[in-house]
């Protein structure tokens, strides 16, 4: 290093080097950020503006819930589209927390003081008016099981499913997290022919149900105390006929403390 | 606290603790396609490589929800001038979804 700031804390762990991008905390994402769009799916609408993409820890609070979708809308905020369990969606979205953390930006809450530092391309890296993301330990979320309900599941008398399948776990060690929080994001995809999402008309006087829209299933993640899980998800109450499927992969997830934060 | 030093914010809150021991943003890679690739981090001797792979969609709302995108990430965790590959790959539900609306792919490269 030929110039710059370079700490290293008592147990030789570089805390803190002007080369690094400190990524701050912006906002908490809530119940009152939250619009459900069906029972399946809400999403956040952030009041943050900035261009820099956010990136979002979710606390769980013992609901199953994933990232499917962030853009940034014409308003300039930015949209975080969130995946759910079975019919809970309301109940998910009034139980679990968003922590959203964006690259140093420019602005500033207090500009005429504090400490900003700024790499040697100019850009900002660090903003002492913004709390860091302190990341307390890595955990590998691995993929869910491959034998959610099989390629004949259901058939024409429709199945019922519920909750999820598939799950599996892996502990992450970090202890004494009060709300343990990590990045869970949806990956994989599975395809049915059908699925209860089914239009009824009437006609003669006999009553159709016509069947229009396809299942799908993606998979979708937990964040416990103890553990970390990851299992396939289903949109609406029955299925059959799998069309088209892609099992995700493990992956490796950061865990903080979202208490950190509040 | 016997050596080191905290940062507050005006409201007295600690915004950065030298004696936490946090992983580390080494990189953030961004990619407008998908494929494969890696990077090897030399010079760093003693961290592993943690990397974390997240999608930006484009302007359209919920067009890219019937899609599905892995990042098949592999770390180094050798401690020795840790690696870091990937293979971005995106499946789509047939007439539903179209990868194409994708914008981005972020890497989040940590060294911890």
């Amino acid at each position: 290093m030929s110039y710059g700031i370079n700490i290293v804390n008592a147990d030789s762990y570089l805390t803190f080097n002007e080369d690094k991008i400190y990524y701050q905390f912006e906002e908490k994402l809530t119940s009152t950020n939250a619009t459900v769009v069906f029972e399946q799916r809400f999403y956040w609408d952030t009041t943050y503006t900035g261009s820099k993409y956010p990136i979002v820890f979710i606390y769980s609070n013992g609901y199953w819930c994933s990232i499917i979708d962030t853009y940034r809308l014409s308003n300039n905020k930015w949209r975080i589209e969130l995946w759910t369990e079975g019919t809970k969606a309301t109940a998910t979205k009034n139980n679990i927390t968003g922590y959203v953390f964006t690259e140093s930006s420019e602005s500033s809450t207090n500009p005429s003081w504090g400490i900003k530092i700024n790499n040697a391309s100019g850009n900002r890296v660090y903003d002492s008016d913004f709390n860091i993301m302190r990341i307390k330990d890595f955990s590998d979320m691995p993929a869910p099981s491959s034998t959610y309900p099989g390629s004949s599941h259901g058939g024409w008398n429709f199945a019922a499913v519920a909750g999820i399948y598939g799950e599996t776990s892996n502990p992450h060690g970090v202890t004494s997290l009060e709300k343990p929080a990590a990045l869970l994001y949806s990956n994989g995809i599975m395809q049915y022919d059908r699925d209860f999402y089914w239009r009824q008309y009437f006609e003669g006087g006999f009553s159709f149900r016509w069947h229009t829209m396809c299942g799908f299933v993606k998979s979708i993640q937990k964040v416990t105390s103890a553990d970390v899980k990851h299992g396939w998800g289903h949109m609406g109450n029955n299925v059959m006929d799998v069309t088209n499927k892609v099992t995700p992969g493990a992956y490796v997830t950061p865990i903080l403390d979202g208490a950190d934060y509040d | 606290m016997a050596v080191g030093f905290k940062i507050k914010d005006a409201s007295g809150n600690v915004t950065l603790d030298s004696t936490e021991t946090t992983a580390l943003l080494q990189e953030k890679l961004e990619k407008t396609a998908t494929g494969s690739g890696s990077k090897t981090y030399t010079g760093i001797t003693s961290r592993n490589s943690y990397a974390v792979g997240l999608c930006e969609a484009g302007g359209s709302t919920g067009a890219n929800t019937w899609t599905g995108v892995d990042f098949n990430i592999s770390n180094s965790l050798s401690g020795a001038n840790p690696k870091v590959s990937w293979n971005i790959a995106c499946s789509a539900v047939s007439g539903l979804g179209s990868c194409s609306s994708w914008d981005k792919y972020h890497i989040f490269v940590f060294m911890k």
